[in-house]
């Protein structure tokens, strides 16, 4: 389930981007850009938050690759930055405007999963707050534990583990009233 | 990452896989590289700026004590032909040499990575030094190049 950060970077490439090497650092954003937007896009919901968000870690990235020592995989320091960025535009947009998920859509890149399939879920998981979905993702998509959660948040352990048990309740019921509203177009068309 | 905990429901995982994944526009890593350029050269000029002062500080304290400083009038003038040289120089940059040009690029990369890396003065300056004689050349080498200012 992992959304492409656990891609790895040869070591070769990241040797020349410490250099300053533009065509190693472009590399590494192709790599990698899809996985940070998709991130920020599913937790942010608009756009251009989304697109500020991979501009602002990209941007770190650059200035502080000299300093990185590799002692974690490239793409896991990458999913830091990104969750940290992410949760950032949270704390400073508690109103967010959510652009129309139809638009939104339009730019997907899903290969392989069902279109409509596709549609429902992330219809689904924009009816969650952002602060919800930041927390259901990083935990159930990005494998994040509560206790780093603590720290992304910097809050206690407890605060991710009630807001993950609502969203998961709030999704649940969700998709039992979809399945019920299916199953009664079905017995009305029969 | 830590061990991972979740008792996540059947239906409510396979929701999450069925997530669409989105690519940023075409235009973003473009942004990101020309404010990346616009932040290195902000640093070169910053630095630039710094180690000009410290020079002229320098120059100041180790002077003996019997040379004047100039007046008011004279500084005037320091100032203006400062002007003038620092104009003539960017005319001959605009047009200089494409040699010359790329010599001074090299340099300041050279010295956006000594400034990254924490290097001290004794590899800044000698960059600086460089910069200044490639400046010099960029200027020389223009056709009606400006004659040695004297004061």
């Amino acid at each position: 389930m992992s959304s492409g950060f656990g891609q790895e970077l040869d070591a070769q490439t990241l040797e020349r981007a410490r250099r300053g090497d533009a065509r190693a650092l472009e590399s590494i954003y192709r790599l990698y850009s899809r996985a940070c937007y998709t991130l920020a896009l599913r937790i942010l919901g608009e756009p251009g938050a989304a697109e500020d968000v991979v501009q602002e870690v990209f941007l770190r990235v650059l200035s502080m690759l000299r300093g990185f020592r590799g002692d974690a995989p490239f793409g896991a320091w990458l999913k830091r930055l990104t969750a940290n960025a992410t949760i950032d535009v949270i704390r400073r947009n508690r109103r967010h405007l959510e652009d129309d998920a139809e638009a939104i859509l339009e730019s997907t890149a899903s290969g392989g999963v069902d279109g409509e399939a596709s549609a429902d879920a992330w219809a689904l998981l924009q009816r969650l707050s952002p602060r919800a979905r930041a927390v259901l993702l990083l935990h159930e998509v990005e494998g994040y534990t509560h206790r780093e959660l603590a720290v992304l948040f910097g809050q206690s352990e407890s605060y991710s583990k009630s807001i993950l048990a609502r969203a998961l309740k709030r999704l649940e019921g969700m998709l039992a009233a979809t399945s019920r509203a299916g199953t009664e177009v079905e017995d009305g068309n029969a | 990452m830590a061990m991972h905990e979740s008792a996540l429901p059947a239906r409510v995982g396979a929701l999450l896989r069925q997530l669409p994944e989105f690519e940023p526009g075409g235009e973003v890593w473009s942004r990101i590289h020309h404010a990346h350029r616009r932040r290195q050269r902000r640093r070169v000029v910053g630095a630039g700026a710094g180690v000009t002062l410290a020079a002229t500080l320098a120059v100041f304290l180790l002077l003996p004590q019997r040379v004047v400083l100039p007046d008011n009038g004279e500084l005037e003038a320091w100032q203006a032909r400062s002007q003038a040289l620092e104009q003539q120089w960017q005319a001959a940059a605009a047009r200089g040499d494409a040699r010359q040009r790329a010599r001074l690029h090299r340099i300041d990369d050279e010295l956006q990575v000594a400034y990254d890396r924490g290097a001290g003065a004794e590899v800044l300056a000698p960059l600086w030094k460089q910069r200044s004689a490639a400046l010099l050349d960029l200027i020389h080498h223009e056709p009606g190049a400006a004659a040695p200012i004297r004061l």
